[in-house]
């Protein structure tokens, strides 16, 4: 069980540097691929603590576990902590109906432009060379290409209609 | 027991994405957060029952193996269902990447014939009307639940704002 608290303990400590790190850094961005970089050194930080740590007689060790769980709260408070700052429609929906109360389709239109929620969109995916403009037409890029492929193998896994 | 515990929750995911495979054929995609919970809860009770049976019967050890290999489960479910099935599912860049793949060289008003604002609007209130968020009453749309995962998620990113201050100087 010592394992599981200094895994923790680490990644708590992780957390808190990304924290700091953000309120002393230039304040733009949310400062992701830092908190990864600490993070991933804090594997390393774990998996030599529990090389060196002696093994008492009848206690329970879960290094392996431990690791794991370590590993895997890295995505987890990235996507939390990501998702907070996206503009998501279902959260406009509901943040409107909160903010106004009952609202006809007509009325929530006015929250769900094109300018609000697809412009923005096709403004990142062309700064993140997914795509191309080509004399006013668009094209995908290898990024693309390659995120187009990766969804069409997932339909046929999935057997499911295009999302979105 | 340390492999072991990582062993049944990995074994619990695979068996969450063979049930999500098999499930999610005939699910519209109204119905697409019930059948996650479902399919997340048929792979918990498995994991369980797993570990139940092959972990060490010492009640204390039983208790803290199910613990940790349900949480590397749930966690490994949370990370999939964010990083992969959300997206596909829900995302907006995902789709306009499709639709591009689909139609390359389209202009934008061609784009916005095939997926628009209005689009994304009827999806969110055919899914929201589902998860029984909202109820339509009269041609308006009423929110139920005072509390919700997306409320909470906003109170979160207030304070996490707060303490990060992410686009400050933005």
């Amino acid at each position: 069980m010592i394992d599981l608290t200094i895994a923790l303990s680490v990644f708590a400590f992780a957390v808190g540097v990304h924290v700091i790190v953000c309120k002393l850094g230039d304040g733009i961005g949310l400062k992701v691929k830092e908190f990864c970089l600490i993070a991933l050194l804090g594997v390393l930080l774990c998996a030599f603590i529990f090389r060196i740590l002696p093994e008492p007689q009848g206690a329970l060790r879960l290094c392996v576990t431990s690791l794991i769980l370590y590993i895997l709260l890295i995505p987890t408070y990235v996507i939390f902590y990501v998702s907070t700052q996206l503009n998501s429609p279902t959260k406009s929906v509901l943040l409107a109906l909160n903010a106004h109360g009952p609202l006809t389709r007509a009325e929530l239109e006015a929250f769900f432009t094109n300018a609000a929620f697809i412009q923005p969109r096709l403004k990142d995916l062309e700064l993140t060379q997914c795509i191309s403009i080509q004399q006013g037409r668009y094209f995908l890029q290898p990024p693309g290409k390659s995120i187009a492929a990766f969804l069409t193998m997932y339909q046929q896994f999935l057997g499911r209609e295009v999302g979105g | 027991m340390d492999w072991m515990i990582t062993i049944i929750g990995c074994a619990s995911f695979v068996f969450f994405l063979i049930v999500q495979c098999i499930i999610f054929r005939c699910v519209k995609t109204e119905g697409v957060f019930k059948a996650i919970i479902k399919t997340y809860g048929i792979a918990l009770v498995l994991n369980v029952i797993v570990s139940a049976i092959v972990l060490p019967k010492t009640w204390s050890m039983l208790v803290i193996g199910i613990i940790l290999s349900a949480a590397i489960y749930t966690l490994m479910a949370f990370v999939y269902i964010l990083c992969i099935f959300g997206p596909y599912e829900t995302s907006i860049r995902m789709r306009l990447i499709r639709e591009m793949a689909q139609h390359p060289g389209m202009t934008k008003e061609e784009l916005l014939t095939r997926y628009n604002a209005n689009l994304i609007l009827d999806v969110r209130l055919k899914r929201l009307l589902m998860a029984g968020d909202i109820r339509q009453e009269q041609g308006k749309y009423i929110l139920i639940k005072e509390t919700n995962a997306f409320f909470l998620i906003e109170t979160i990113a207030k304070y996490l704002g707060q303490w990060t201050a992410p686009y400050a100087k933005h």
